[in-house]
């Protein structure tokens, strides 16, 4: 996803680009041809007739009922709905998507302050909660808290015969290195490891 | 890309080049620190003579002082206690140049804890 939003905002910008330009020689046209009414010279009669609008008419009105009737062409016009609505969701991934850097301020004073990307901290809470014994996988996320500098939400899976409590004091313990110097909070659930888990 | 503040400064070498430049050495010569991060777009750099210096902004304070930031990939290791040794590594490079009055805020910005062994280029 992280390498989707790149493209994403690169097309956005150059869709809107494009937009912009087209509205604004549309926009120019119309006002053009407003100074005159009726159907010849600058008239919107006169230009809808430069452009050929009644002929697309009839085209626009044949192909649309191709499309209602069973049959390769309505296999072809969903295909390309779906297409649109994909390049759509990706426009709007595009425009939507935070363009600033997701940082959690760790430690704060006139010195200066410590600041951390969300993901490397969940990840360093990881590791360190993999060290604890009969622990075979830990996965964290990192959120901004406003009763600490940030909730790590940690979850452990542990041997079959380890003690659940247990577990969650040792990977607490281990936590601590990171979580006492930066005041966060921690909050771990376990669980036991299915076969196939991996094996300390 | 367009240019941010820290961007637009003069180009011969001035006491905010030189400090940034002697922060971001003094930076990069701990073991665990991997490399400097400019960030998304780029919007982490100094602009310097012999070229942009990533992952640090040096800028104006009052009183005639410069608050720094600094983005960094590190190993993985505690944060606190790295984040202390930075500090007095980047106020002993500012004391060397006879900077050390100039220095003020210090934001140390970690943008990823790597594993010893993956440590590399980032490839963004």
């Amino acid at each position: 996803m992280s390498g989707l939003v790149p493209v994403a905002r690169g097309l956005a910008r150059l869709v809107a680009f494009a937009l912009l330009v087209a509205l604004a020689l549309v926009g120019l046209g119309a006002a053009i041809f407003s100074i005159q009414d009726g159907l010849r010279g600058l008239s919107l009669g006169h230009l809808a007739a430069l452009i050929g609008l009644p002929s697309l008419r009839s085209e626009v009105g044949d192909f649309l009922a191709s499309l209602e009737a069973p049959g390769p062409t309505a296999v072809i016009a969903a295909l390309a709905g779906l297409g649109a609505i994909l390049v759509g969701v990706l426009l709007l991934v595009g425009a939507l998507a935070s363009r600033r850097e997701r940082l959690l301020t760790l430690a704060s004073d006139d010195g200066g302050r410590i600041v951390a990307r969300r993901r490397p901290l969940a990840a360093a809470a990881g590791a360190l909660a993999e060290q604890a014994p009969d622990v075979v996988e830990a996965s964290a996320r990192v959120k901004p808290s406003r009763r600490a500098s940030a909730l790590v939400r940690l979850r452990a899976t542990h041997t079959r015969p380890a003690d659940a409590s247990e577990v969650e004091r040792a990977v607490t313990e281990e936590l601590k290195p990171l979580s006492e110097p930066f005041g966060l909070r921690t909050r771990i659930t376990t669980r036991i490891g299915e076969r196939g888990s991996r094996v300390q | 890309v367009p240019l941010g503040p820290a961007m637009t400064g003069p180009t011969t070498t001035s006491e905010r080049v030189d400090l940034a430049r002697r922060v971001l050495d003094a930076v990069l010569s701990h073991p665990a620190v991997v490399e400097a991060d400019s960030g998304p777009h780029n919007i982490r750099m100094t602009a310097a003579p012999e070229g942009p210096l990533p992952g640090i902004i040096v800028a104006a304070e009052s009183e005639g002082r410069y608050s720094i930031s600094l983005g960094l990939r590190v190993e993985m290791t505690e944060l606190s206690p790295l984040a202390e040794a930075l500090r007095g590594r980047i106020e002993r490079a500012a004391r060397a140049g006879g900077l050390v009055d100039r220095l003020g805020s210090v934001d140390l910005i970690f943008t990823d804890v790597v594993l010893a062994a993956s440590a590399g280029p980032d490839p963004r």
